[in-house]
């Protein structure tokens, strides 16, 4: 797993540290602001812009010789207000992406362990611009361009790959009474300067409130990276990966919750088992991730994960947060768990494993 | 081209000047938001519960023609700090909810709790760019 990778040790994830100046969304009058975000911390090596050959946005901000701990600067745009139409907001520099469901701000996800769409399946950054207009008071359209990378526009950076641009986009709709939200979004574009396979993504997220004390969300990506696999001739052959989750949340009481978390990801043509030095394959199990130390595991065969999670979600005060989860995984077609924390290229030796782990996230 | 350039402006000129009226009528709404969030609290804490769930219920229909009348774009995921005025609006929509079901249940204590938190949400969502 990513993010809380360590076993049986105690981890600082994320320090996380942002300036902003949020612009407003109505109004007749232009707006300027923007945000930076500083992270340190062992989830800090996943969410860094690798871009490719490496740029050096935030990749080499600590000395080599620091091994777990990292520092990344996830986002840093500067956001426009447009007082046209019904209000057109633009982001340019770099920021988070609006694939998915869950996010890396610890404070925003139900669970302290994350997906494995999230983890290996979907971008955690861009760079370049994006625009969001709200067409009413349901449907909000976002659109835009990102560069900077070897991987469709994935976790690009500011300096390398900028010849090669990706289209990021989604339409998002929410009831009247907020009770349900439908988002799809996606990227396509070419998969860098020097590659022009096609590299795209979509991921649908339903959003449902059955009641105010339980939650649903359904989710399902589908990622393809044309060429992007080794077919057993030895030839590039196309690659796809895709998977379903579904989060159930119930309020116990004011500041307690359970959830639930069931999901399944198909690494369906081994793209995880590509040569992770050749930085055009191997993407989808990210080569940030790899270069981050620890994937999934590489040189597997083409696989299904599967994980249920159960956790709680414990709020005692408006500062103070703290989510116990129990997982289990297992995988049909490799034995990726217990590889004794081995970085990339080393599977391990279980088809399955059981997870405790726990966070407390303060917030300041 | 500069025929082109006047024809621009014009256009951005008729958009931004229909923007305001329904930001005049948006702003009403949610100043009457407040006002039946603010009747709702009082009568859930005196025990008025059915009188309290209408006002909520009016509270909950100013809302939407708040957001009619001048929608957000609504962010794609939530990062925290990010779009305060979704953020706010879910929120408030969500304790006005919980009001309104105790109200009816007739649970004052809760009720009066559920809508004090909503009347802070939506005074947050007034008060967010």
């Amino acid at each position: 797993m990513t993010f809380g990778d360590r076993s049986a040790e105690l981890q600082m994830n994320q320090l996380y540290l942002y300036l902003e100046r949020a612009v407003t969304t109505s109004g007749d009058d232009w707006d300027f602001g923007g945000r930076f975000d500083f992270m340190y911390g062992t989830d800090a090596g996943f969410t860094q812009a690798y871009g490719a050959p490496q740029g050096n946005w935030d990749l080499h901000l600590n000395a080599s010789n620091i091994k777990f701990y990292r520092t990344a600067l996830p986002q840093a745009y500067a956001s426009i207000y447009a007082p046209i139409g019904n209000g057109l907001t633009l982001k340019l520099g770099h920021f988070y992406t609006i694939i998915g469901y869950e996010v890396v701000t610890a404070p925003d996800n139900f669970f302290y362990s994350h997906a494995y769409t999230m983890q290996y399946g979907e971008p955690f950054t861009h760079t370049g611009l994006l625009g969001s207009y709200p067409i009413d008071s349901n449907w909000t359209l976002t659109g835009g361009v990102v560069t900077g990378s070897v991987v469709g526009g994935w976790d690009g950076g500011f300096n390398q790959g900028l010849g090669a641009w990706s289209g990021i986009g989604g339409v998002g709709w929410a009831s009247d009474d907020q009770d349900t939200k439908v988002n799809i979004s996606g990227t396509t574009g070419p998969t860098s300067e020097t590659n022009s396979n096609q590299w795209s993504i979509y991921s649908l997220v339903i959003q449902h409130n059955f009641t105010q004390d339980l939650h649903y969300v359904f989710q399902h990506d589908h990622g393809f990276a044309d060429g992007a696999s080794v077919g057993a001739n030895g030839k590039p052959q196309d690659a796809t990966w895709y998977g379903i989750n579904n989060y159930i949340f119930y309020d116990l009481m004011d500041d307690l919750s359970v959830g639930l978390r069931g999901e399944w990801f198909r690494d369906d043509d081994a793209v995880v088992s590509s040569d992770p030095t050749g930085a055009n394959f191997g993407r989808v199990f990210s080569i940030g991730r790899q270069v981050g130390g620890v994937g999934l595991g590489s040189f597997l065969p083409a696989s299904s994960f599967y994980a249920f999670t159960l956790g709680l979600n414990w709020k005692p005060s408006k500062w103070l947060m703290v989510r116990p989860n129990l997982r289990y995984d297992w995988a049909d077609g490799s034995r990726p768990f217990n590889n004794g924390g081995a970085s990339v290229g080393y599977a391990g030796d279980r088809g399955d494993q059981i997870l405790f782990s726990t966070d407390v996230v303060i917030t300041f | 081209m500069k025929n082109n350039m006047s024809f621009m402006g014009a256009v951005v000129a008729v958009f931004v000047s229909c923007a305001a009226p329904s930001m005049a009528y948006a702003d009403e709404q949610g100043k009457e938001a407040i006002e039946d969030l603010q009747k709702a609290t009082q009568d859930s804490a005196q025990g008025a519960t059915s009188k309290a769930a209408k006002e909520l219920d009016e509270a909950e229909k100013h809302l939407i023609k708040e957001n009619k009348a001048h929608p957000y774009a609504e962010p794609m995921k939530q990062i925290s700090g990010e779009a305060p005025k979704a953020e706010a609006d879910r929120k408030a929509f969500r304790e006005l909810k919980k009001a309104e079901k105790d109200a009816k249940k007739k649970v004052a204590g809760d009720a009066a709790d559920e809508a004090k938190k909503a009347l802070s949400d939506v005074k947050e969502k007034e008060k967010a760019p």
